[in-house]
Protein backbone atom coordinates (compact mmCIF):
# COMPACT_ATOMS: atom_id res chain seq x y z
CA UNK A 1 0.00 0.00 0.00
CA UNK A 2 1.37 3.37 -0.94
CA UNK A 3 1.60 6.14 1.55
CA UNK A 4 -1.56 8.22 1.60
CA UNK A 5 -1.42 11.79 0.45
CA UNK A 6 -1.76 14.52 3.07
CA UNK A 7 -5.07 15.75 1.77
CA UNK A 8 -7.52 17.27 4.21
CA UNK A 9 -9.86 14.32 4.00
CA UNK A 10 -7.11 11.77 4.47
CA UNK A 11 -5.75 13.56 7.52
CA UNK A 12 -9.12 13.94 9.23
CA UNK A 13 -10.09 10.41 8.38
CA UNK A 14 -6.83 8.90 9.67
CA UNK A 15 -6.95 10.80 12.96
CA UNK A 16 -10.62 10.03 13.42
CA UNK A 17 -10.07 6.33 12.99
CA UNK A 18 -7.05 6.28 15.29
CA UNK A 19 -8.72 8.28 18.07
CA UNK A 20 -11.88 6.19 17.80
CA UNK A 21 -9.98 2.94 18.15
CA UNK A 22 -7.86 4.40 20.94
CA UNK A 23 -10.84 5.62 22.95
CA UNK A 24 -12.76 2.39 22.43
CA UNK A 25 -9.87 0.26 23.64
CA UNK A 26 -9.27 2.58 26.60
CA UNK A 27 -12.90 2.36 27.58
CA UNK A 28 -12.68 -1.40 27.40
CA UNK A 29 -9.53 -1.56 29.55
CA UNK A 30 -11.04 0.89 32.00
CA UNK A 31 -14.07 -1.31 32.49
CA UNK A 32 -11.80 -4.31 32.83
CA UNK A 33 -9.55 -2.81 35.48
CA UNK A 34 -12.18 -0.85 37.36
CA UNK A 35 -12.88 -3.58 39.86
CA UNK A 36 -9.28 -4.62 40.54
CA UNK A 37 -8.31 -0.98 41.05
CA UNK A 38 -11.14 -0.50 43.49
CA UNK A 39 -10.24 -3.76 45.19
CA UNK A 40 -6.58 -2.78 45.45
CA UNK A 41 -7.56 0.54 46.97
CA UNK A 42 -9.84 -1.14 49.48
CA UNK A 43 -7.24 -3.78 50.26
CA UNK A 44 -4.65 -1.14 51.02
CA UNK A 45 -7.09 0.71 53.22
CA UNK A 46 -8.17 -2.50 54.90
CA UNK A 47 -4.65 -3.60 55.65
CA UNK A 48 -3.92 -0.19 57.15
CA UNK A 49 -7.10 -0.37 59.21
CA UNK A 50 -6.25 -3.91 60.28
CA UNK A 51 -2.89 -2.93 61.58
CA UNK A 52 -4.00 0.11 63.56
CA UNK A 53 -7.04 -1.14 65.48
CA UNK A 54 -7.66 -4.25 67.61
CA UNK A 55 -9.30 -7.30 66.01
CA UNK A 56 -12.78 -6.63 64.70
CA UNK A 57 -15.50 -8.61 62.98
CA UNK A 58 -17.35 -5.94 61.03
CA UNK A 59 -16.47 -4.20 57.77
CA UNK A 60 -15.11 -0.80 58.82
CA UNK A 61 -14.94 0.47 55.24
CA UNK A 62 -18.64 -0.12 54.81
CA UNK A 63 -19.44 1.68 58.03
CA UNK A 64 -17.17 4.64 57.41
CA UNK A 65 -18.27 8.17 58.08
CA UNK A 66 -16.60 11.47 57.44
CA UNK A 67 -16.11 14.65 59.35
CA UNK A 68 -15.28 18.09 58.08
CA UNK A 69 -12.31 19.70 59.78
CA UNK A 70 -10.33 22.83 59.03
CA UNK A 71 -8.52 22.22 55.75
CA UNK A 72 -10.18 19.01 54.72
CA UNK A 73 -12.10 15.95 55.67
CA UNK A 74 -11.32 13.04 57.97
CA UNK A 75 -12.66 9.56 57.33
CA UNK A 76 -13.53 7.39 60.31
CA UNK A 77 -13.64 3.59 60.11
CA UNK A 78 -15.24 2.12 63.23
CA UNK A 79 -13.95 -1.33 64.22
CA UNK A 80 -16.58 -3.36 66.00
CA UNK A 81 -16.23 -6.76 67.59
CA UNK A 82 -19.17 -8.67 69.03
CA UNK A 83 -21.25 -5.56 68.66
CA UNK A 84 -18.86 -3.42 70.63
CA UNK A 85 -16.70 -0.59 69.39
CA UNK A 86 -13.11 -1.74 69.91
CA UNK A 87 -11.40 1.10 68.10
CA UNK A 88 -11.65 3.61 65.30
CA UNK A 89 -9.25 3.99 62.40
CA UNK A 90 -9.08 7.57 61.20
CA UNK A 91 -7.72 8.62 57.85
CA UNK A 92 -6.07 11.91 58.62
CA UNK A 93 -3.79 14.34 56.86
CA UNK A 94 -1.37 17.19 57.30
CA UNK A 95 -0.13 19.76 54.85
CA UNK A 96 2.97 20.49 56.89
CA UNK A 97 5.09 17.79 55.34
CA UNK A 98 8.42 18.63 53.75
CA UNK A 99 6.99 17.93 50.29
CA UNK A 100 3.31 18.44 50.71
CA UNK A 101 0.54 16.34 52.06
CA UNK A 102 1.02 13.32 54.32
CA UNK A 103 -1.90 10.95 54.82
CA UNK A 104 -1.95 8.69 57.86
CA UNK A 105 -4.25 6.03 59.21
CA UNK A 106 -4.42 6.50 62.96
CA UNK A 107 -6.09 3.85 65.11
CA UNK A 108 -7.62 5.04 68.36
CA UNK A 109 -9.18 2.96 71.09
CA UNK A 110 -12.56 4.19 72.32
CA UNK A 111 -10.91 6.15 75.14
CA UNK A 112 -8.57 7.94 72.73
CA UNK A 113 -5.47 5.82 73.33
CA UNK A 114 -3.38 5.57 70.17
CA UNK A 115 -3.31 1.93 69.15
CA UNK A 116 -1.40 2.07 65.88
CA UNK A 117 -0.42 4.37 63.03
CA UNK A 118 0.24 3.64 59.37
CA UNK A 119 1.39 6.00 56.64
CA UNK A 120 -0.91 5.85 53.63
CA UNK A 121 0.66 8.46 51.41
CA UNK A 122 3.53 10.89 51.54
CA UNK A 123 6.11 12.48 49.33
CA UNK A 124 8.81 13.01 51.94
CA UNK A 125 12.45 12.73 50.99
CA UNK A 126 13.47 9.12 50.35
CA UNK A 127 16.02 8.06 52.95
CA UNK A 128 15.11 10.86 55.35
CA UNK A 129 11.47 11.81 55.68
CA UNK A 130 10.25 8.46 54.47
CA UNK A 131 11.38 6.96 57.76
CA UNK A 132 7.99 7.98 59.09
CA UNK A 133 6.76 4.86 57.28
CA UNK A 134 6.10 1.83 59.40
CA UNK A 135 8.85 -0.66 58.63
CA UNK A 136 11.46 1.95 57.81
CA UNK A 137 11.90 3.01 61.42
CA UNK A 138 10.35 2.56 64.81
CA UNK A 139 9.16 6.15 64.87
CA UNK A 140 5.49 5.21 65.10
CA UNK A 141 6.11 2.89 68.05
CA UNK A 142 6.50 5.70 70.53
CA UNK A 143 2.91 6.73 69.92
CA UNK A 144 1.35 3.35 70.45
CA UNK A 145 -0.37 2.71 73.76
CA UNK A 146 -0.24 6.35 74.71
CA UNK A 147 -3.18 8.61 75.23
CA UNK A 148 -2.78 12.29 74.42
CA UNK A 149 -5.42 12.97 77.08
CA UNK A 150 -3.07 11.61 79.70
CA UNK A 151 0.56 12.51 80.08
CA UNK A 152 1.62 12.21 76.46
CA UNK A 153 2.16 15.40 74.49
CA UNK A 154 2.03 14.61 70.80
CA UNK A 155 4.68 17.13 69.84
CA UNK A 156 8.33 16.60 69.10
CA UNK A 157 10.75 17.33 71.95
CA UNK A 158 12.00 20.48 70.22
CA UNK A 159 8.45 21.79 70.53
CA UNK A 160 8.12 20.71 74.14
CA UNK A 161 6.39 17.41 73.55
CA UNK A 162 7.13 13.75 74.27
CA UNK A 163 7.94 12.55 70.75
CA UNK A 164 11.52 11.91 69.67
CA UNK A 165 11.82 13.27 66.16
CA UNK A 166 13.63 11.22 63.51
CA UNK A 167 17.18 12.49 63.11
CA UNK A 168 17.42 15.12 60.37
CA UNK A 169 13.71 14.82 59.80
CA UNK A 170 12.29 17.43 62.11
CA UNK A 171 9.77 18.77 59.63
CA UNK A 172 8.34 15.40 58.67
CA UNK A 173 8.19 14.34 62.31
CA UNK A 174 6.42 17.54 63.23
CA UNK A 175 3.94 17.06 60.38
CA UNK A 176 3.30 13.49 61.51
CA UNK A 177 2.41 14.69 65.01
CA UNK A 178 0.18 17.30 63.45
CA UNK A 179 -1.75 14.68 61.49
CA UNK A 180 -2.08 12.42 64.54
CA UNK A 181 -3.41 15.25 66.68
CA UNK A 182 -5.84 16.30 63.96
CA UNK A 183 -7.35 12.84 64.09
CA UNK A 184 -7.31 12.69 67.86
CA UNK A 185 -8.87 16.10 68.35
CA UNK A 186 -11.60 15.38 65.87
CA UNK A 187 -12.30 12.06 67.54
CA UNK A 188 -12.40 13.42 71.07
CA UNK A 189 -14.49 16.48 70.35
CA UNK A 190 -16.82 14.88 68.03
CA UNK A 191 -20.52 14.99 68.69
CA UNK A 192 -21.32 13.60 65.30
CA UNK A 193 -20.26 10.12 66.38
CA UNK A 194 -23.35 8.66 67.93
CA UNK A 195 -24.10 5.03 68.25
CA UNK A 196 -27.74 4.44 68.35
CA UNK A 197 -28.82 3.50 71.82
CA UNK A 198 -31.05 0.46 72.03
CA UNK A 199 -34.78 0.88 72.22
CA UNK A 200 -36.59 -0.39 75.28
CA UNK A 201 -37.57 -3.55 73.41
CA UNK A 202 -34.02 -4.29 72.32
CA UNK A 203 -32.64 -3.53 75.76
CA UNK A 204 -35.06 -5.86 77.50
CA UNK A 205 -34.21 -8.62 75.09
CA UNK A 206 -30.50 -8.18 75.61
CA UNK A 207 -30.36 -7.87 79.39
CA UNK A 208 -32.73 -10.65 80.44
CA UNK A 209 -31.65 -14.27 80.86
CA UNK A 210 -33.26 -16.51 78.21
CA UNK A 211 -37.03 -16.16 78.25
CA UNK A 212 -39.99 -17.31 76.20
CA UNK A 213 -42.67 -14.76 76.90
CA UNK A 214 -43.10 -11.16 75.81
CA UNK A 215 -41.84 -9.17 78.82
CA UNK A 216 -43.02 -5.90 77.30
CA UNK A 217 -46.62 -7.09 77.41
CA UNK A 218 -46.35 -8.09 81.04
CA UNK A 219 -44.71 -4.93 82.26
CA UNK A 220 -45.86 -3.11 85.34
CA UNK A 221 -44.76 -0.20 87.44
CA UNK A 222 -43.47 -0.01 90.97
CA UNK A 223 -43.22 3.06 93.12
CA UNK A 224 -40.04 3.21 95.13
CA UNK A 225 -38.74 6.22 97.04
CA UNK A 226 -40.99 8.54 95.11
CA UNK A 227 -40.04 7.25 91.69
CA UNK A 228 -41.79 4.94 89.30
CA UNK A 229 -39.89 1.97 87.90
CA UNK A 230 -40.92 -0.05 84.87
CA UNK A 231 -40.53 -3.76 85.38
CA UNK A 232 -40.36 -6.35 82.61
CA UNK A 233 -40.52 -9.92 83.86
CA UNK A 234 -39.07 -12.70 81.73
CA UNK A 235 -40.34 -16.24 82.12
CA UNK A 236 -40.37 -19.60 80.49
CA UNK A 237 -43.75 -21.18 80.80
CA UNK A 238 -44.83 -20.34 84.34
CA UNK A 239 -41.29 -20.11 85.68
CA UNK A 240 -39.78 -16.67 85.97
CA UNK A 241 -36.22 -16.59 84.67
CA UNK A 242 -35.39 -12.98 85.31
CA UNK A 243 -36.53 -9.43 85.50
CA UNK A 244 -35.50 -6.26 83.67
CA UNK A 245 -35.78 -3.04 85.62
CA UNK A 246 -35.74 0.34 83.97
CA UNK A 247 -33.87 2.55 86.37
CA UNK A 248 -32.82 6.17 86.33
CA UNK A 249 -30.16 8.06 88.24
CA UNK A 250 -30.39 11.80 88.53
CA UNK A 251 -26.74 12.17 89.35
CA UNK A 252 -25.43 12.07 85.77
CA UNK A 253 -22.89 14.66 84.76
CA UNK A 254 -25.30 16.58 82.61
CA UNK A 255 -28.69 14.93 82.74
CA UNK A 256 -30.22 11.77 84.21
CA UNK A 257 -28.81 8.41 83.14
CA UNK A 258 -31.45 5.83 82.29
CA UNK A 259 -30.52 2.15 82.26
CA UNK A 260 -32.19 -1.17 81.65
CA UNK A 261 -30.79 -3.63 84.18
CA UNK A 262 -31.51 -7.33 83.94
CA UNK A 263 -31.38 -9.72 86.90
CA UNK A 264 -31.72 -13.43 87.08
CA UNK A 265 -33.82 -14.94 89.85
CA UNK A 266 -30.98 -14.76 92.41
CA UNK A 267 -30.53 -11.05 91.94
CA UNK A 268 -27.35 -11.46 89.91
CA UNK A 269 -26.97 -8.95 87.12
CA UNK A 270 -27.48 -10.62 83.76
CA UNK A 271 -27.09 -7.54 81.55
CA UNK A 272 -27.21 -3.78 81.36
CA UNK A 273 -28.01 -1.41 78.53
CA UNK A 274 -27.95 2.38 78.56
CA UNK A 275 -31.26 3.71 77.33
CA UNK A 276 -30.63 7.41 77.61
CA UNK A 277 -27.92 9.80 78.72
CA UNK A 278 -26.38 13.13 77.84
CA UNK A 279 -22.87 12.51 79.13
CA UNK A 280 -19.90 14.19 77.46
CA UNK A 281 -18.77 12.74 74.14
CA UNK A 282 -15.83 10.39 74.44
CA UNK A 283 -15.69 10.62 78.20
CA UNK A 284 -19.00 10.06 79.92
CA UNK A 285 -20.54 8.37 76.91
CA UNK A 286 -18.10 5.51 77.32
CA UNK A 287 -20.68 4.03 79.65
CA UNK A 288 -22.50 2.98 76.47
CA UNK A 289 -22.06 -0.70 75.75
CA UNK A 290 -21.02 0.05 72.19
CA UNK A 291 -18.19 2.28 73.32
CA UNK A 292 -16.45 0.45 76.13
CA UNK A 293 -16.41 -2.65 78.27
CA UNK A 294 -17.53 -0.73 81.31
CA UNK A 295 -20.82 -2.63 81.56
CA UNK A 296 -19.07 -5.98 81.55
CA UNK A 297 -17.78 -5.41 85.06
CA UNK A 298 -21.33 -5.61 86.34
CA UNK A 299 -22.38 -8.82 84.71
CA UNK A 300 -22.46 -11.75 87.10
CA UNK A 301 -22.25 -9.49 90.14
CA UNK A 302 -24.91 -9.52 92.80
CA UNK A 303 -25.44 -6.11 94.38
CA UNK A 304 -26.47 -7.91 97.56
CA UNK A 305 -22.94 -9.30 97.92
CA UNK A 306 -20.77 -7.02 95.80
CA UNK A 307 -20.28 -3.34 96.36
CA UNK A 308 -21.61 -1.85 93.15
CA UNK A 309 -19.73 1.40 93.53
CA UNK A 310 -16.68 2.76 91.79
CA UNK A 311 -13.36 2.11 93.48
CA UNK A 312 -13.05 5.73 94.58
CA UNK A 313 -16.18 5.17 96.66
CA UNK A 314 -14.91 1.89 98.10
CA UNK A 315 -16.60 -0.41 95.58
CA UNK A 316 -15.38 -2.93 93.03
CA UNK A 317 -16.10 -1.09 89.78
CA UNK A 318 -13.38 0.61 87.76
CA UNK A 319 -14.88 3.94 86.75
CA UNK A 320 -14.56 5.11 83.15
CA UNK A 321 -11.40 7.20 83.20
CA UNK A 322 -12.18 10.86 82.95
CA UNK A 323 -15.83 10.20 83.69
CA UNK A 324 -16.10 9.52 87.42
CA UNK A 325 -19.43 11.28 87.74
CA UNK A 326 -21.00 9.32 84.92
CA UNK A 327 -19.64 6.04 86.29
CA UNK A 328 -21.00 6.91 89.72
CA UNK A 329 -24.45 7.69 88.31
CA UNK A 330 -24.39 4.39 86.40
CA UNK A 331 -23.63 2.45 89.61
CA UNK A 332 -26.33 4.39 91.38
CA UNK A 333 -28.93 3.43 88.82
CA UNK A 334 -27.85 -0.22 88.99
CA UNK A 335 -28.17 -0.26 92.78
CA UNK A 336 -31.59 1.39 92.60
CA UNK A 337 -32.72 -1.25 90.12
CA UNK A 338 -31.57 -3.99 92.44
CA UNK A 339 -33.29 -2.46 95.43
CA UNK A 340 -36.51 -2.34 93.45
CA UNK A 341 -35.99 -5.95 92.50
CA UNK A 342 -35.48 -6.96 96.12
CA UNK A 343 -38.14 -4.84 97.79
CA UNK A 344 -40.73 -7.30 98.85
CA UNK A 345 -43.26 -5.04 100.41
CA UNK A 346 -43.52 -2.47 97.68
CA UNK A 347 -44.84 -4.36 94.76
CA UNK A 348 -48.13 -5.91 95.62
CA UNK A 349 -46.60 -9.32 95.87
CA UNK A 350 -45.83 -9.50 92.21
CA UNK A 351 -42.11 -9.34 92.06
CA UNK A 352 -40.45 -11.49 94.66
CA UNK A 353 -37.35 -13.54 94.35
CA UNK A 354 -39.49 -16.29 95.88
CA UNK A 355 -41.49 -16.38 92.71
CA UNK A 356 -38.55 -17.90 90.98
CA UNK A 357 -37.87 -21.61 90.98
CA UNK B 1 19.10 -5.59 8.03
CA UNK B 2 20.96 -7.73 10.49
CA UNK B 3 18.21 -8.51 13.00
CA UNK B 4 20.59 -9.67 15.72
CA UNK B 5 22.37 -6.35 15.61
CA UNK B 6 19.02 -4.61 15.46
CA UNK B 7 18.10 -6.38 18.69
CA UNK B 8 21.31 -5.83 20.61
CA UNK B 9 21.97 -2.25 19.60
CA UNK B 10 19.76 -0.98 22.44
CA UNK B 11 21.81 -2.62 25.17
CA UNK B 12 25.05 -0.69 24.83
CA UNK B 13 25.75 0.67 21.35
CA UNK B 14 22.59 2.77 21.10
CA UNK B 15 21.40 2.58 24.67
CA UNK B 16 18.56 5.10 25.02
CA UNK B 17 19.76 6.47 28.35
CA UNK B 18 23.52 6.18 28.23
CA UNK B 19 24.16 6.95 24.59
CA UNK B 20 21.07 8.56 23.05
CA UNK B 21 20.38 10.44 26.32
CA UNK B 22 16.65 10.12 25.79
CA UNK B 23 14.03 9.65 28.49
CA UNK B 24 16.23 11.06 31.21
CA UNK B 25 13.32 12.43 33.21
CA UNK B 26 12.00 9.02 34.33
CA UNK B 27 15.54 7.67 34.37
CA UNK B 28 16.49 10.17 37.04
CA UNK B 29 13.20 10.44 38.85
CA UNK B 30 12.22 6.83 39.44
CA UNK B 31 15.54 5.12 40.00
CA UNK B 32 15.73 5.45 43.77
CA UNK B 33 15.99 1.67 43.94
CA UNK B 34 16.76 -1.14 41.54
CA UNK B 35 13.21 -2.46 41.79
CA UNK B 36 11.64 0.88 40.95
CA UNK B 37 14.01 1.35 38.04
CA UNK B 38 13.17 -2.08 36.69
CA UNK B 39 9.43 -1.48 37.09
CA UNK B 40 9.63 1.77 35.19
CA UNK B 41 11.83 0.16 32.55
CA UNK B 42 9.41 -2.71 31.99
CA UNK B 43 6.44 -0.35 31.80
CA UNK B 44 8.30 1.63 29.15
CA UNK B 45 9.31 -1.58 27.37
CA UNK B 46 5.67 -2.52 27.03
CA UNK B 47 4.73 0.90 25.70
CA UNK B 48 7.59 1.14 23.23
CA UNK B 49 6.99 -2.38 21.95
CA UNK B 50 3.24 -1.92 21.49
CA UNK B 51 3.54 1.52 19.96
CA UNK B 52 6.25 0.28 17.60
CA UNK B 53 3.96 -2.55 16.46
CA UNK B 54 0.96 -0.31 15.87
CA UNK B 55 2.94 2.51 14.27
CA UNK B 56 4.65 0.15 11.88
CA UNK B 57 1.27 -1.39 10.96
CA UNK B 58 -0.44 1.90 10.21
CA UNK B 59 2.53 3.78 8.81
CA UNK B 60 1.02 3.85 5.32
CA UNK B 61 -2.45 4.69 6.49
CA UNK B 62 -1.40 7.87 8.32
CA UNK B 63 -0.65 10.87 6.11
CA UNK B 64 2.72 12.43 6.72
CA UNK B 65 1.47 15.76 8.07
CA UNK B 66 -0.51 14.27 10.96
CA UNK B 67 1.80 11.40 11.86
CA UNK B 68 3.10 12.94 15.12
CA UNK B 69 -0.38 13.54 16.64
CA UNK B 70 -1.36 10.05 15.55
CA UNK B 71 1.71 8.52 17.20
CA UNK B 72 1.10 10.50 20.37
CA UNK B 73 -2.47 9.25 20.60
CA UNK B 74 -1.27 5.68 20.17
CA UNK B 75 1.49 6.04 22.75
CA UNK B 76 -0.82 7.81 25.21
CA UNK B 77 -3.36 5.01 24.89
CA UNK B 78 -0.80 2.36 25.74
CA UNK B 79 0.53 4.40 28.64
CA UNK B 80 -2.97 4.74 30.04
CA UNK B 81 -3.44 1.00 29.66
CA UNK B 82 -0.22 0.37 31.57
CA UNK B 83 -1.29 2.85 34.21
CA UNK B 84 -4.70 1.22 34.69
CA UNK B 85 -3.42 -2.33 34.65
CA UNK B 86 -0.64 -1.51 37.07
CA UNK B 87 -3.02 0.29 39.44
CA UNK B 88 -5.29 -2.72 39.37
CA UNK B 89 -2.86 -5.60 39.58
CA UNK B 90 0.39 -4.15 40.98
CA UNK B 91 -0.76 -1.48 43.42
CA UNK B 92 2.48 -1.45 45.42
CA UNK B 93 4.59 -0.74 42.35
CA UNK B 94 2.03 1.75 41.12
CA UNK B 95 2.30 3.66 44.39
CA UNK B 96 6.04 3.92 43.94
CA UNK B 97 6.05 4.95 40.29
CA UNK B 98 2.70 6.73 40.36
CA UNK B 99 3.56 10.12 38.99
CA UNK B 100 6.04 8.88 36.41
CA UNK B 101 3.83 6.41 34.56
CA UNK B 102 1.75 9.06 32.76
CA UNK B 103 5.02 10.78 31.92
CA UNK B 104 5.99 7.89 29.65
CA UNK B 105 3.78 9.66 27.11
CA UNK B 106 6.24 12.51 26.85
CA UNK B 107 9.25 10.24 27.06
CA UNK B 108 10.95 11.33 23.85
CA UNK B 109 12.58 7.93 23.61
CA UNK B 110 9.23 6.25 22.91
CA UNK B 111 8.15 8.78 20.32
CA UNK B 112 11.68 8.68 18.96
CA UNK B 113 11.43 4.96 18.25
CA UNK B 114 8.04 5.42 16.60
CA UNK B 115 9.21 8.28 14.44
CA UNK B 116 12.76 7.23 13.67
CA UNK B 117 12.30 3.48 13.34
CA UNK B 118 8.82 2.00 13.31
CA UNK B 119 7.40 4.42 10.75
CA UNK B 120 10.10 3.40 8.28
CA UNK B 121 10.59 -0.29 8.89
CA UNK B 122 8.72 -3.55 8.65
CA UNK B 123 6.64 -4.99 11.44
CA UNK B 124 9.22 -7.65 12.36
CA UNK B 125 12.09 -5.17 12.51
CA UNK B 126 9.96 -2.83 14.59
CA UNK B 127 9.10 -5.56 17.08
CA UNK B 128 12.76 -6.48 17.42
CA UNK B 129 13.76 -2.85 17.71
CA UNK B 130 11.07 -2.12 20.32
CA UNK B 131 12.03 -5.12 22.40
CA UNK B 132 15.74 -4.43 22.15
CA UNK B 133 15.49 -0.74 22.90
CA UNK B 134 12.95 -1.36 25.68
CA UNK B 135 15.25 -3.92 27.27
CA UNK B 136 18.14 -1.50 26.91
CA UNK B 137 16.11 1.16 28.68
CA UNK B 138 15.12 -1.32 31.40
CA UNK B 139 18.74 -2.37 31.77
CA UNK B 140 19.88 1.24 32.08
CA UNK B 141 17.24 2.10 34.65
CA UNK B 142 17.87 -1.05 36.67
CA UNK B 143 21.61 -0.38 36.59
CA UNK B 144 21.12 3.22 37.65
CA UNK B 145 18.60 2.22 40.32
CA UNK B 146 20.87 -0.54 41.60
CA UNK B 147 23.92 1.69 41.89
CA UNK B 148 21.92 4.37 43.65
CA UNK B 149 20.36 1.83 46.00
CA UNK B 150 23.70 0.17 46.75
CA UNK B 151 25.38 3.47 47.56
CA UNK B 152 22.39 5.23 49.05
CA UNK B 153 20.84 2.57 51.26
CA UNK B 154 23.47 -0.22 51.26
CA UNK B 155 20.86 -2.52 49.78
CA UNK B 156 20.00 -4.23 46.51
CA UNK B 157 16.42 -5.04 45.50
CA UNK B 158 15.44 -4.24 49.07
CA UNK B 159 17.92 -6.59 50.74
CA UNK B 160 20.13 -4.58 53.01
CA UNK B 161 23.69 -5.89 53.22
CA UNK B 162 25.10 -3.31 55.63
CA UNK B 163 22.84 -2.43 58.55
CA UNK B 164 23.52 1.26 58.41
CA UNK B 165 22.27 4.39 56.75
CA UNK B 166 23.78 4.72 53.31
CA UNK B 167 25.14 7.77 51.52
CA UNK B 168 21.90 9.63 51.33
CA UNK B 169 22.90 11.90 48.51
CA UNK B 170 22.57 9.01 46.07
CA UNK B 171 18.92 8.53 46.94
CA UNK B 172 18.24 12.22 46.50
CA UNK B 173 18.03 14.03 43.18
CA UNK B 174 21.68 15.19 42.99
CA UNK B 175 22.80 11.59 43.46
CA UNK B 176 20.84 10.61 40.36
CA UNK B 177 22.88 12.99 38.24
CA UNK B 178 26.15 11.92 39.85
CA UNK B 179 25.42 8.22 39.39
CA UNK B 180 24.19 8.73 35.83
CA UNK B 181 27.33 10.74 35.01
CA UNK B 182 29.62 7.97 36.17
CA UNK B 183 27.59 5.29 34.42
CA UNK B 184 27.68 7.25 31.15
CA UNK B 185 31.45 7.56 31.49
CA UNK B 186 31.84 3.82 32.08
CA UNK B 187 29.58 2.89 29.15
CA UNK B 188 31.39 5.34 26.93
CA UNK B 189 34.70 3.73 27.83
CA UNK B 190 33.27 0.26 27.07
CA UNK B 191 31.89 1.49 23.78
CA UNK B 192 35.20 2.92 22.58
CA UNK B 193 37.09 -0.29 23.13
Amino acid sequence: MAKRESTFFNMVFALLVITLIASASLGFIYELTKEPIEAARTARKNSAINSVVPDFDNNPVEEQYTMEVAGGELVFYPAIRDGELVGTAIETFTNRGFSGEIILMVGLLPDGTIHGIEVLEHRETPGLGDKIETGKSGFHLQFEGNNPAEDFQVRIRQDGGDVDAITATTISSRAYCDAVMRAWNAYMHDDAVTYELPSREEAVERVLPPFGNNPLREDYRIQYLGRAYNIFPGRRGRTYTGVAVESTSDSGYIAPVRLMVGFDYTGTISGIEVLEHSESPNYGDLIENARSNFYKQFIGKNPGEDQIRIKEDGGIIDGVSGATTSSRAYCHAVRAAWEVFMKKDLNQGKLYPEYFP
Amino acid sequence: MDQAKNFTKGFIRENPVFILMLGLCPALGTTTSAFNGMGMGLATLFVVLMSNIVVSLIKDFVPNKVRIPAYIVIIASFVTIVDLVMAGYMPALHDQLGLFIPLIVVNCFVLGRAEAFASRNTLVSSIIDGTGMGLGFTLALTLLGASREILGSYALFGHQFIQEDGMLVFILAPGAFIALGYLIAIIDKLNKK
